[in-house]
């Protein structure tokens, strides 16, 4: 039995960095929100004590795989297998959702990324461009994010030196925090890369180095560089996630009832017009919780995932082109090397996982890539972030992981390490899709989200591209040893860690025939739901998506309160 | 089998230096509680049929075996004679199967973890561990 819930004006699903900024947003203009988030209430005292290495390998905050996880194939003729569990993301569930346990980098995308097709088919000519990829311009400009881009940073207090990288775009001013304190094995590697002629900078990051309060009146105190931040609540709140920041500000106007463990399985829609969701609560009861207005703000997999099980939109049909939910599926590919130190102690139990020192000079466009067989770029960093004794055991190549040449490397290495990474973009295919799958079910009996997705040609040479330019800056630091960063596996590897930045499935665009959203992230096909998220984003880009995740969240709640008071 | 996962998690972190070994450390404990609690029971594990074998690597644990089935299905393989010939075997691809190289490299980081995690987790005794190798933080 269905229990009827009266109408409200929006609804949001899922309290994560997305449905904390439209809480927040939406309830200061004036509207009433219940937000449905299918995992736990947690507040700022349940992760006291999260100094400890063990909380991010149990995954104990992040989404339930044993309830609902994803199926991977890695081309389309392929069976898709479940990932038994979290590896290569681990998006968050309960409050805060993954904003709890991200890293806290936070920085724009290039203006560039914006308009990738267009400016890449003038530069290089359309035959640059893989043939099979569905890469497209976002249908608005970085000038046209960039207010934005203000309000959130601004919002989160985000640290940075306006002008230290020299490739991001136009700024209205400085960063409202300045840089993160330096750490030792990140300015090694900055050093060496500025040797190299290259242009290092802090990162900019949602990290606090010293007290903030934001317009909103939100107080928080600034980092201890405890650095237990990834994967971790930050259990002071130095590290801007929803619990935070927004959600106060949607408490506090009584506007707000966040409802946990309910978690919603449909959208209920009718001749293009939602008119609520239905979703389960702890005890099973399933109830339908009627609005004006409903978001989407559950990540990219349950806003898809949700589109498809609600028949929403028009699936997207890779062998016509036909349709746009699930379309241009993207991720980022990742490097690792590292170099050892004989007689140099890395202080690595201090740091902040924004704590990063970042090189830009092979994202985007920035290189001129005639000849170089690809297209897109990425990032190179170093960031303080290898803390505890278990993460922080990396050992050089070719050592065994058992017995005494194990143990006494463990010693001989332990804080002698500096890590580097590099993070790269991947275009978007025809082939690269989320849908239902066929036979996997989650614990309602619902499909599980399909994931077809593989590493492809340009992205192995970026890939190498990336690695050459790492491992150079590894060699420069002048290190006992360097390990070398590995070449990508032959298929892609749903178990290794890599990032949680899944993209598209419900791209925005200017044009209804090749996006599912409008640029506000209003659906095409049903005028008062709005989908937010990277969902949203055409293709990946070399930076992290969480800032421009959440500028477009604002975007969206400006579209959503015009909508609402028009209405 | 109690005896055999003590035997392979010290063949895996011997006495060394000065250090006890995995059982001296309380990290046998800690392993065999993992494997016996959800983790080992595969609690927060997609569990529904088909298994199936992919075709290729990738897609990570897809046997319908636990964790800890698993790892007495690498008990078993290894059996108890001469561990470290037998387990370089076993690496090599020369003995067993991928479940229990799978396994191996399971038990090889309940050890670590126990060895190197917060001693509120039952190993690292009086984190000995921790101040062997230099660890320089702590919990708060
Ligand atoms: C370990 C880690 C490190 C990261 N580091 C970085 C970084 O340094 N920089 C960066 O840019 N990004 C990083 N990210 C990514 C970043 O966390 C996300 O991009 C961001 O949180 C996305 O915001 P969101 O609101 O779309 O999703 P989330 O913050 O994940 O929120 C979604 C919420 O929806 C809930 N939900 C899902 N499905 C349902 C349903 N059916 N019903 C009800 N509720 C539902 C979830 O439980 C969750 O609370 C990292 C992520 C992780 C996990
Ligand atoms: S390092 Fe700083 S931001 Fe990260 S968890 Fe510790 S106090 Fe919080």
């Amino acid at each position: 039995m269905t229990r009827e819930r009266p109408e409200t004006d929006v609804v949001i699903v899922g309290c994560g960095w997305v449905g904390g900024i439209l809480a927040a947003e939406l309830t200061e203009a004036g509207a009433d929100v219940v937000v449905l988030e299918r995992g736990p209430w947690r507040d700022r005292a349940d992760v006291a004590g999260s100094h400890d290495e063990m909380l991010p390998r149990r995954l104990t905050h992040t989404q339930d795989t044993a309830t609902d996880t994803w199926t991977l194939r890695h081309d389309r003729t392929e069976q898709a297998l479940p990932l038994r569990q979290a590896g290569a993301w681990t998006p968050g569930t309960g409050v805060g959702g993954s904003s709890m346990l991200y890293g806290g980098v936070l920085q724009r995308l290039q203006p560039h990324d914006f308009v990738a097709r267009t400016a890449l088919t003038q530069r290089y000519g359309a035959a640059a461009i893989p043939a099979d990829s569905t890469l497209a311009d976002w249908g608005i400009t970085y000038d046209d994010l960039a207010p934005d881009y203000d309000r959130f940073e601004l919002m989160a207090g985000v640290s940075g030196k306006a002008g230290a990288n020299p490739f991001e775009g136009p700024r209205t001013g400085e960063y409202p925090m300045p840089p993160l304190p330096p750490t030792p094995g990140p300015t090694l590697f900055a050093d060496a890369a500025r040797r190299l002629g290259l242009h290092p900078f802090p990162v900019p990051n949602g990290t606090l180095p010293l007290p903030y309060t934001n317009p909103d009146g939100i107080s928080r105190p600034a980092c201890t560089r405890c650095g237990y931040c990834i994967g971790t609540p930050c259990e002071i709140g130095a590290k801007a996630d929803a619990l935070a920041t927004v959600l106060p500000v949607a408490f506090r106007s009584g506007r707000m009832d966040l409802r946990c463990d309910s978690t919603v399985v449909r959208v209920t829609h009718r001749d293009g017009r939602a008119d609520g969701v239905v979703y389960r609560d702890a005890a099973g009861e399933v109830h339908h919780q009627r609005g004006r207005v409903v978001v989407l703000a559950g990540y990219t997999f349950t806003n898809v995932r949700l589109l498809l099980l609600s028949r929403l939109g028009t699936p997207y049909d890779p062998t016509t082109g036909s349709g746009t939910v699930g379309a241009n599926y993207s991720y980022n590919l990742l490097t690792t090397g590292a170099a050892f130190f004989a007689d140099r102690r890395m202080a690595s139990h201090i740091g902040a996982g924004g704590a990063a020192e970042y090189v830009a000079d092979f994202n985007a466009d920035n290189v001129d890539h005639t000849g170089l067989g690809f297209v897109g770029g990425g990032m190179l960093w170093s960031a303080a972030h290898v803390t505890g004794p278990i993460g922080g055991a990396i050992l050089p190549p070719g050592t065994p992981r058992w017995g005494h040449e194990f143990t006494r490397a463990l010693r001989q290495w332990h804080d002698r390490v500096v890590l580097g990474v590099g993070h790269g973009e991947v275009l978007p295919y025809r082939d690269h899709t989320i849908d239902l799958d066929p036979g996997y079910r989650d614990a309602f009996g619902d499909p599980l989200a399909r994931i077809t997705f593989d590493w492809k040609p340009n992205e192995r040479a970026l890939h190498g591209f990336l690695r050459a330019r790492l491992s150079e800056i590894l060699h420069e630091m002048g290190p006992t040893i360097v390990g070398e960063p590995a070449d990508l596996e032959s298929h892609f590897d749903t178990t290794r860690y890599q990032s949680t930045h899944n993209t598209g499935g419900a791209i925005m665009g200017a044009d209804p025939a090749t996006s599912t959203v409008d640029t506000t992230m209003r659906m095409w096909e049903a005028e008062n739901v709005w989908v937010v998220g990277g969902s949203a984003f055409p293709q990946s880009a070399g930076t992290g998506p969480t800032a421009t995740i959440c500028a477009l969240a604002y975007r969206a709640s400006d579209a959503i309160r015009a909508h609402l008071s028009s209405a | 089998m109690t005896d055999a996962l003590a035997a392979l998690a010290d063949t895996i972190f011997p006495a060394t230096d000065g250090l006890g070994s995995a059982s001296e450390l309380g990290a046998v404990d800690y392993v065999r509680a993992t494997l016996d609690g959800p983790r080992g029971r595969g609690e927060n594990r997609y569990a529904a049929a088909p298994f199936v074998q992919p075709a290729h690597a990738g897609h990570g644990w897809q046997w319908p075996e636990t964790p800890a089935q698993g790892v007495d299905h690498l008990l078993t393989v290894l059996g108890d004679d001469d561990l470290p010939a037998r387990i370089i075997e076993l690496e090599a691809g020369r003995l067993g199967d991928d479940m229990a190289r799978a396994a191996f490299a399971l038990v090889c980081t309940l050890v670590l973890e126990g060895v190197l995690a917060d001693p509120r987790h039952g190993g690292n005794a009086d984190g000995a561990a921790w101040r062997w190798i230099g660890y320089a933080g702590g919990t708060r």
